[in-house]
């Protein structure tokens, strides 16, 4: 495995550890909020991207946003600072927490290990993703060399979330609020 | 983006207007748990159509194989000669090598497939026990059925003169709608869009239901 996938794998486990310890239904809320960040990013993103970019190129001479040499690593840290910071809300707050308690025994501590994994996949798919989708633009702080490994290339990047879910964000969003409110 | 009103466009919105009619109108009809059972089985047709493909091209030419020598041999006593005289054995009423054709067939079937189950559900489904659980429905089939009409796009005619990313598909057949996409997807994403998808609900919906009411005080 290439560093990429080591941390990949070790914040996914380390997600699962927390959703055991929070249990289902606070992550159930946290993976709620993950999934319209989502459709945030995928619909809206860009267009933020321009407005903050025309702001930017009032005192700059130019785009500073689209174009230059760290216009990929701009655009990747938006995305995914954006993204950690709706995240880390998220888990600090109990707004969307379904309520009700995971049943006692293992099959609590299992919905707990799972809804855990769940969310640490879509927080580490997502910023994997923003990462690829600009071509890894931290290399130019060294903090990557390609190419990707051949078990990331081949199974690890065509699962990442967001290209995945993204045709399906519509449906999930009101499906977790819906979820949530009967709950 | 504008949209002019050409035949590809004017496609588009029919499709458009009658996924959000019919899923809107389940939604409100037999609430969100309607729309639940409409959909989750909507989404795996639509990712076993995409990996069993060829096999249904196969199934349509053997019925249809069938139902020609049936009707052209089925009164001879030499069915042998007969079926080599007739062209039966070569008939196909599917050319798996035209995408077209496949496009088409597999447009049928899932158009067919979605109306049963809509109808199914109608017809089967409980009604919602408040306007609460109709109004959600009503939000989830509006979801729902942008959801349906982005599924059918790559299947219309006039997919790609329609300015939209995933009506410009170029490969053929279901599995490489996933090329329209933002990323660059391949027929193994579509299929495993779908497997994610449908675990991801089972999996909600058995969380929630197993979930216990808090403790009261």
């Amino acid at each position: 495995m290439g560093p990429l996938e080591v941390v990949w794998a070790v914040l996914i486990g380390v997600f699962a550890v927390v959703g055991v310890v929070r249990g289902y239904p606070k992550e159930l809320g946290v993976t709620t909020t993950i999934l319209a960040a989502l459709l945030l990013l995928t619909k809206g993103g860009e267009s933020v991207l321009l407005v903050l970019d025309s702001f930017l190129a009032r005192y700059a001479q130019g785009s500073v946003v689209f174009e230059g040499q760290y216009s990929a690593l701009i655009q990747s840290l938006f995305y995914i600072l954006l993204f950690v910071a709706i995240v880390v809300i998220s888990y600090h707050g109990e707004t969307l927490a379904f309520a009700g308690e995971a049943p006692r025994g293992p099959v609590g501590v299992l919905l707990n290990l799972m809804s855990g994994l769940l969310n640490g996949y879509l927080i580490s798919g997502t910023v994997w993703h923003y990462l690829h989708a600009f071509n890894y633009p931290i290399q130019v702080l060294g903090l990557f060399r390609p190419p990707l490994t051949a078990f990331a290339q081949n199974y690890l990047v065509p699962l990442m979330p967001v290209a995945l879910l993204e045709p399906y964000l519509l449906f999930l969003v009101p499906f977790m609020i819906v979820m949530r409110v009967v709950r | 983006m504008s949209l002019s009103f050409e035949p590809a466009v004017l496609q588009y919105l029919i499709v458009i207007a009658t996924s959000l009619t019919a899923s809107t109108a389940v939604g409100l009809k037999r609430g969100w748990r309607g729309q639940l059972m409409a959909f989750v089985p909507i989404l795996a047709l639509w990712g076993i159509l995409g990996a069993r493909k060829e096999s249904l091209i196969s199934a349509v030419n053997a019925t249809y194989k069938g139902v020609l020598f049936f009707a052209s041999c089925g009164s001879q006593a030499d069915t042998e000669t007969c079926l080599e005289a007739s062209g039966v054995a070569n008939a196909m009423l599917v050319d798996p090598g035209n995408a077209d054709q496949a496009r088409l067939l597999l447009l049928l079937v899932f158009v067919s497939a979605v109306m049963l189950i809509f109808t199914l559900v109608v017809r089967l489904g409980k009604p919602p026990i408040s306007i609460l659980q109709r109004l959600m429905g009503a939000v989830l089939g509006v979801a729902n059925g942008f959801t349906l009409s982005y599924l059918l796009l790559p299947l219309l005619p006039y997919r790609q003169e329609i300015n939209l990313p995933v009506a410009s598909a170029t490969e053929e057949g279901l599995p490489n709608i996933a090329q329209g996409l933002p990323s660059s997807l391949g027929f193994p994403h579509v299929s495993a869009a779908v497997v994610v998808l449908v675990l991801f609900v089972i999996f909600v919906l058995v969380a929630v239901r197993l979930m216990r009411r808090p403790a009261e005080v």
